[in-house]
């Protein structure tokens, strides 16, 4: 039974990127464009962890965290975030929303499946 | 993470609790109410993880604290099928087996003493 | 599918090189034109960050350095100039350069972007702190693998843990994927279930983990949670040599902790119990602290004895003192006597079985001994190259060009005959500077090259060890020596010699040929001394030489001091031994030999006239000897000599001790042993009794 992954990002090429190393190592992934999507998503599939980008347009990462969280099932899901180099605040702000960690951009297939790994198991 | 049942059989005097489905921080507050509510009535109570999916820290801390609640109301608590390959990994991880019983505890008896060493 | 991705990645950045050359040269025309730096910036921003995730980690590290020059510029740190844009267009070029290569698969030129790099340094402000290193976007390499060290990790998760998504026991997990790992939960925490809330962590940890990653490996374990969990990280042992033995006691690991007061500890150990039970029943300490430091205690003593059987395994070598060795050796020795005891016992009781044990005793004894005295076998390379100092300083003092080689330098003798060797090969080395190697004019002379060659060689044969000296130098003056060796009155004039004997002169007390006494090779105290030492080993020396074409000296050493084979003899009620090594052969000697060689000691041997020395009267043993005697016929340095014994026993492992300080002087006996049935014999000194049988024979 593998485990489902939700990636949430505006920009196609780093979604296309994330779901191609997830699905290579064997997770089922969920793909979403922004918050707002990701969050129609959530409530409809039961999803084992996401990965988010921050920046986003409609509805941010920050606000999809806190909105995952107080889905019941995604209450205690690792929600990992893409952030850049200079966004330590952001980091924090997302730590303070219930984010499990961070994945810091640019970034190689091998550290998302290590930082996927470490969260999930 | 499967649904959390737990299926009553037996009296108070000696009550089984069958228990299934994921012993997580998901279903930790269903768990613990079922726990809470068995003990109301039962002085000896048997809670029989056989068929539980799988166990966090979540499950083992519940555990520990109704272990402990039985202590102290002088009611007895035990648990079968911890013994299990795929609880062994969680409980090596979770370092709970031990040589010396809980404090609350007068016989030093402890589910984890002679565990999963 | 992986190639796809890669694939996109150079379109994508082939497009953005494109853009890039075009956005310099219209740099070039409206070189403060932020919008066309903020253009650059962010083609080199984006080659960077999506080279590096699609692996072209080469690419981003380069571009990274550039980008790093054109932050600047867009902060106006900077400016453009003509040689920036050179740099930046010639920098852009490099990065499709190594687009393409990634394509062929032929490598690029790295010298041309180190040297591109650097001359964009040169362009920056000096600032003194290094702007170039390059943001960690891949996790930091790990640390070289090092020693095991092993930490304890105090882990105390926030209670509200579990609602970040994070799983505690995961971290654990992770952690013991880093090395072995032992975790103790400290469940004192855990309330009734009453007041229990179900989705906080109560739980904390000690970790005990032994790893050769470094603390870094660890503090990744714990990135995500760092800022909201107690992680305490120490290291308890640091895989280090010298700390042997045990670990802390169980109440210093407690103090340590601050688990509990130094003062609680003292209280607890003068009730004189186990620790661990007084401190949980004196409610001083909670059990799951003693727990886990017991844990502690245990994990760290079995990776320091993992460690020391390791370090025996991992063969090199261990140090051992040598009187540890010398404590075995005497203790096998012992045990070889007693098995002999026990070989002759079996024997007389005629119980096979018996024998059969003894004779299994027997051989593993022998097996003990071979390899307790080949623990303190040495190779004698490290003598030799001090002798090389000793040929280069020597040469220098007396003008001579003198070249030393060496050969069989991993050749093995007991460590005590090295040492001991050491003082009479030095003369023997001496004497061949001295006297052997002419001068070089005196070569060149005698058609020899102007460099003299003292060959030194070790070489094992048998029980023994042979070590030559050869020189090519004048050799010996036979002439020379024959007639110093009549005026000292060391030989009589018309005494028939052979070579060899007359050569064995030069070790005569007192002898010296060399005309000039020279500060090298003394006062012809030499020659005398190196015999003495060499017999005090029980070995030999044997002379070659051709005149003018040079000399070869070849001493013969036992491999070891301790036990030695030997023949075991019997005069009267007593028992003599005579070192095999020396031993030739036994022949019988007759009562009407005796009377037939006129009172001269000399028998006849094969055609040989060979003297003997009657032991029974060298040490005035009373008593009549047998009808027939025999003769242990035994050669030093060419020399035969017999000795006469009632009877000739057999071959004997004697171990060796010595006489102690009140018997040193005592002539003719250089040792005793301890026989099977637990009597004393004493052992021949061979070259001592063979010079008085000389002394004997001259006078």
């Amino acid at each position: 039974m593998g485990k489902i992954i939700m990636t949430v990002d505006d920009s196609a090429s780093v979604r296309q990127m994330v779901s191609f190393t997830l699905k290579q190592n064997g997770y089922d992934v969920v793909e979403a464009v922004d918050g707002k999507d990701g969050l129609q998503k959530l409530s409809s599939s039961k999803v084992d962890m996401i990965i988010t980008d921050l920046n986003m347009p409609n509805l941010d990462g920050i606000g999809l965290i806190k909105g995952a969280r107080a889905l019941p099932a995604c209450k205690f899901i690792p929600i990992v975030m893409l952030t850049t180099e200079s966004q330590d605040s952001k980091k924090a702000e997302g730590k303070a929303a219930g984010a499990t960690g961070w994945i810091v951009k640019p970034f190689k297939p091998e550290q998302l499946i290590t930082v996927v790994k470490k969260v999930l198991g | 993470m499967e649904e959390f049942t737990a299926d009553r059989t037996g009296g108070p005097e000696n009550l089984v609790m069958q228990l299934s489905g994921s012993m997580t921080i998901h279903n930790a507050v269903e768990i613990r109410d079922a726990l809470l509510e068995a003990f109301k009535e039962a002085t000896k109570l048997t809670c029989d993880l056989e068929k539980v999916s799988d166990i966090d820290l979540a499950g083992l801390q519940l555990l520990c604290a109704t272990h402990r609640s039985s202590c102290v109301s002088g009611k007895q608590f035990d648990v079968v099928g911890l013994d299990r390959e795929d609880f062994s990994k969680v409980l090596e991880c979770a370092g709970f087996a031990r040589h010396i019983g809980c404090m609350q505890n007068e016989n030093n008896r402890c589910i984890w003493v002679g565990g999963a060493q | 599918m992986i190639d796809a991705h890669r694939q996109a990645f150079k379109e994508e950045a082939y497009e953005l090189v494109a853009e890039l050359e075009t956005s310099l040269l219209a740099l070039e025309e409206v070189p403060d034109d932020k919008e066309t730096i903020g253009r650059v910036f962010r083609a080199m921003h984006t080659i960077k960050g999506s080279g590096a995730m699609f692996g072209f980690e080469d690419i981003a590290a380069f571009t990274h350095e550039v980008e790093t020059v054109f932050d600047l510029v867009r902060n106006d740190k900077i400016p453009v100039t003509k040689q920036l844009i050179n740099l930046t267009l010639s920098a852009r070029d490099q990065i499709k350069a190594m687009l393409d290569s990634s394509d062929s698969g032929s490598p690029v030129d790295d010298s041309a972007a180190a040297a591109l790099i650097l001359e964009l340094k040169k362009l920056l402000p000096q600032t003194g702190e290094d702007d170039f290193t390059p943001v960690s976007a891949t996790k930091a390499p790990f640390q070289p693998q090092g020693n095991l060290l092993t930490y304890r990790i105090r882990f105390k998760p926030a209670p509200d843990i579990f609602m970040s998504g994070t799983d505690p026991l995961k971290l654990i997990a992770e952690l013991s994927d880093l090395g072995a790992c032992r975790p103790i939960a400290q469940l004192s925490g855990i309330p009734v279930l009453e007041e229990f809330q179900p989705e906080s962590c109560y739980v904390h940890w000690d970790i005990i983990l032994t790893t050769a990653r470094g603390k870094d490996a660890i503090e990744d374990v714990f990135i995500f949670v760092a800022d909201d969990c107690e992680v305490v990280c120490d290291v308890i042992d640091d895989g280090s040599i010298e700390t042997e033995g045990d670990y802390k006691k169980l109440g210093e690991i407690l103090v340590e902790r601050g688990d509990i007061s130094r003062e609680d500890m003292d209280k607890v150990l003068s009730m004189q119990k186990r620790f661990g039970e007084l401190a949980v029943a004196t409610g001083l300490a909670k059990p799951d602290d003693v727990q886990s430091a017991l844990v502690e205690q245990q994990c760290v003593k079995e990776v320091r004895q993992e460690r020391q059987v390791q370090q025996a395994d991992s063969g090199t070598s261990i140090r051992v003192p040598a009187d540890k060795l010398d404590a075995l050796v005497n203790l096998v020795g012992e045990l070889v006597t007693v098995q002999a005891r026990l070989s002759q016992t079996a024997m007389s009781k005629r119980d096979a079985e018996l024998v059969n044990i003894a004779e299994e005793v027997e051989r593993l004894s022998a097996e003990l001994r071979d390899n307790a005295l080949n623990i303190r076998m040495l190779p004698i390379g490290t003598t030799f190259s001090k002798f090389k100092r000793l040929v280069r300083d020597l040469s220098n003092e007396l003008g001579k060009e003198i070249e030393m080689t060496t050969e069989g330098a991993e050749t093995e003798l007991d460590k005590t005959v090295i040492e001991r060797l050491n003082d009479p090969l030095v003369h023997l080395i001496r004497n061949s500077i001295d006297h052997g190697i002419e001068s070089p004019a005196e070569r060149i002379s005698a058609g020899k090259p102007s460099q003299g060659t003292v060959h030194l060689a070790a070489v094992h044969s048998g029980d023994s060890v042979l070590i030559s000296i050869t020189d090519d130098g004048a050799g010996l003056d036979r002439d020379a020596i024959r007639a110093k060796a009549v005026e000292k009155g060391l030989i009589q004039a018309t005494a028939e010699l052979s070579d060899k004997e007359i050569y064995a002169q030069i070790f005569a007390p007192g002898f010296s040929t060399a005309k000039q006494i020279t500060s090298v090779s003394g006062r012809g105290v030499g020659m005398d001394v190196v015999k003495r030492a060499i017999d005090a080993l029980r070995g030999t020396i044997d002379i070659n030489s051709t005149r003018g074409v040079g000399t070869t000296i070849t001493v013969k050493i036992p491999l070891t001091l301790a036990i030695i084979e030997s023949l075991l003899v019997k005069i009267g009620a007593d028992c003599f031994v005579l070192p095999l090594s020396l031993v030739n052969e036994c022949v019988e000697l007759t009562r009407e030999q005796v009377e037939d060689s006129h009172g001269r000691n000399l028998a006849n041997v094969r055609g040989h006239l060979i003297p003997y020395v009657p032991l029974r009267e060298q040490f005035g043993i009373t008593g009549t000897p047998p009808a027939i005697q025999q003769i242990v016929i035994t050669e030093v340095n060419g020399l035969r000599v017999g000795f006469v014994v009632d009877n000739v026993i057999g071959e004997h492992q004697t171990v060796i001790k010595s006489l102690g300080r009140a018997y040193k002087n005592v002539e003719g006996v250089s040792g005793a042993t301890i026989l099977g049935d637990g009597s004393v014999a004493l052992i021949l000194d061979i070259p001592h009794l063979m010079r008085g049988a000389e002394m004997s024979e001259r006078a």
